[in-house]
């Protein structure tokens, strides 16, 4: 018997629907087969996905057994396809009604007792499902509920355990779609560990920065060690305008797909800033791999970059371009972009505007670039 | 008399532990109401100890028999080579017999003959493994 499901795949911070085929056959030898380009997390999911099944009270399907992600081509990533194809098993081999199966997509992690488990990018999956025409809703890990619920032409289903996934899909009444309140997001805003109120002195630093800070401009800043330029690029983002709810979904959409977001936290409201060591590799700072992934200067961040002078022309070549385009390809292989909107603010000790004696002509080239990156940089937006 | 020569699945002693092994667990799968159909099934890569008809199933069985548990569990000794070994034996004999069409399933027995003059211990692992060689296409 067949059953097809429908979940989403995560690629780069964008989800693509995929639809889960479960065939159970019982002529043949028996094996279970999984094809459609799986990565190593999500070809191990047939064992995990065996296990839960048997341990929820379900039967394993004792035949031979084919699942197939569509579309082929795409690299699968991740363990977000646990729960469809553990409810396909249920579904192809007669023990779950396939009704609700066209109107709701899945995704979740199931642990071998059948829990679900958070997954990554569930704000992308459900931002993709809403554009979707034939859905009604996602069934979702509870873990990951709250996240999701932020798209609002969505039900949202949160399940804890794999018997929950199946009594809806199952048609019974369920437990109720996850509800957005967005007062709760409000309250639940961080304060900015550092306060711009807090420099005094500074004067022309300080005016500098509130003015960089209001045009997102971006900002070089020269001086001998100590004479406060990390302190003053600290406290830069609490003088930056908050975000907007655009902007808040965008920036929420690159962290989950990171997985760097709080499990207590449902959009980000504060404009992130990060730091990044200045041996930082290209891809690290731009995003970028066979699987892409995005960078730390992926969407809307101020971003604040000690010494650099220190870095190759390379990835000031690669910030140039991306100051100057607004989406980046992330990679090759696939075809990913993530909106880059960011500031940055290098430092540097000596003044790097005249000839270095120790960098020679290199050095000099360095130089051009980096005051470059500073100074023509107009706000992407 | 000693101790064995009645059965129809041949004497029980004076063979081989292999083979005594065997015979005991083709005797234990007939009164769990298996049908056996053939014993010892000889193709060019090797060997099919028992094949067993169960309610329309092909039955595969591999036994395993050994003295002591010393060296853990006899059905520790089907390892991911015999499986596949097996699942090609089993493709080979489905389509000698024209069965490609049936359900089929792998067992594995495992004897433990502590005393040759006492029964032995016998586990059967149903469904033990699945065909593990992915790229063959039945």
């Amino acid at each position: 018997m067949l059953a097809s499901l429908h979940t989403f795949s995560l690629l780069g911070i964008d989800a693509v629907p995929v639809d889960v085929e479960v065939d159970v056959s019982t002529s043949g030898l028996p094996k279970t087969i999984l094809v459609g380009l799986p990565e190593a997390a999500v070809r191990e999911s047939t064992h995990r996905v065996e296990r839960s099944l048997v341990n929820s009270g379900f039967q394993r399907p004792q035949h031979r057994v084919v699942v197939n992600l569509a579309p082929a081509e795409l690299p699968k990533q991740a363990a977000s396809f646990d729960l469809p194809i553990g409810l396909g098993f249920l579904a192809s081999s007669g023990q779950l009604t396939t009704a609700r199966f066209s109107r709701y997509a899945a995704v979740g992690e199931l642990s071998l007792e059948g829990q679900t488990r958070p997954v990554k990018g569930v704000l992308s999956m459900a931002l993709s499902a809403a554009r979707q025409p034939g859905l009604k809703g996602i069934v979702v890990p509870a873990a990951s509920a709250a996240e999701a619920a932020v798209v609002e032409s969505l039900e949202v289903i949160p399940v804890a355990n794999l018997q929950e996934a199946v009594a809806f899909f199952s048609g019974e009444e369920g437990p109720p779609p996850q509800k957005y309140r967005p007062l709760e997001v409000e309250s639940a805003r961080v304060g900015e560990p550092s306060d711009y109120a807090e420099v005094s002195g500074q004067e022309t630093a300080k005016r500098a920065l509130t003015l960089a800070a209001a045009g997102a401009h971006n900002l070089l800043m020269i001086g001998p060690p100590g004479s406060g330029k990390t302190m003053l690029a600290k406290r830069l983002p609490s003088i930056l305008p908050p975000l907007s709810v655009r902007e808040s979904l965008e920036t929420t959409r690159v962290y989950s797909a990171m997985g760097r977001l709080d499990p207590d936290q449902t959009l980000m409201t504060v404009r992130p800033f990060r730091s990044p060591h200045h041996s930082i590799s290209d891809a690290g700072l731009v995003g970028g791999g066979s699987t892409p992934v995005p960078g730390e200067i992926s969407s809307r961040t101020s971003s604040y970059k000690p010494r650099s002078t220190f870095r190759p022309p390379t990835s000031t070549r690669s910030l140039l371009i991306m100051t100057s385009c607004c989406f980046s390809l992330l990679s090759r292989v696939c075809p990913a972009s993530s909106c880059t909107e960011f500031m940055i603010v290098p430092t540097a000790n000596r003044s790097i505007a005249s000839p270095s004696t120790q960098l020679g002509q290199t050095g000099k080239r360095r130089t051009i670039m980096v005051s470059a990156v500073a100074a023509t940089c107009p706000p992407c937006r | 008399m000693r101790a064995g020569t009645f059965w129809h699945f041949g004497p029980l002693g004076g063979r081989s532990l292999g083979a005594r092994g065997e015979a005991a667990a083709a005797r234990y799968l007939k009164r769990k109401g298996l049908r056996i159909v053939g014993r010892s099934v000889r193709a060019p890569l090797g060997e099919i100890d028992l094949v067993a008809l169960d309610d329309g199933t092909v039955v595969f069985v591999e036994v395993k028999t050994r003295r002591s548990m010393r060296t853990g569990t006899p059905a520790l000794a089907v390892d991911h080579r015999k499986q596949r070994r097996l699942g090609r034996l089993a493709l080979h004999f489905c389509k000698q017999h024209g069965l490609l069409g049936c359900a089929v399933r792998f067992d594995v027995v495992a004897v433990i003959w502590r005393h040759r003059w006492r029964p032995p211990q016998i586990d059967h692992f149903r469904g033990a493994f699945d065909d593990p060689d992915l790229r063959s296409l039945f």
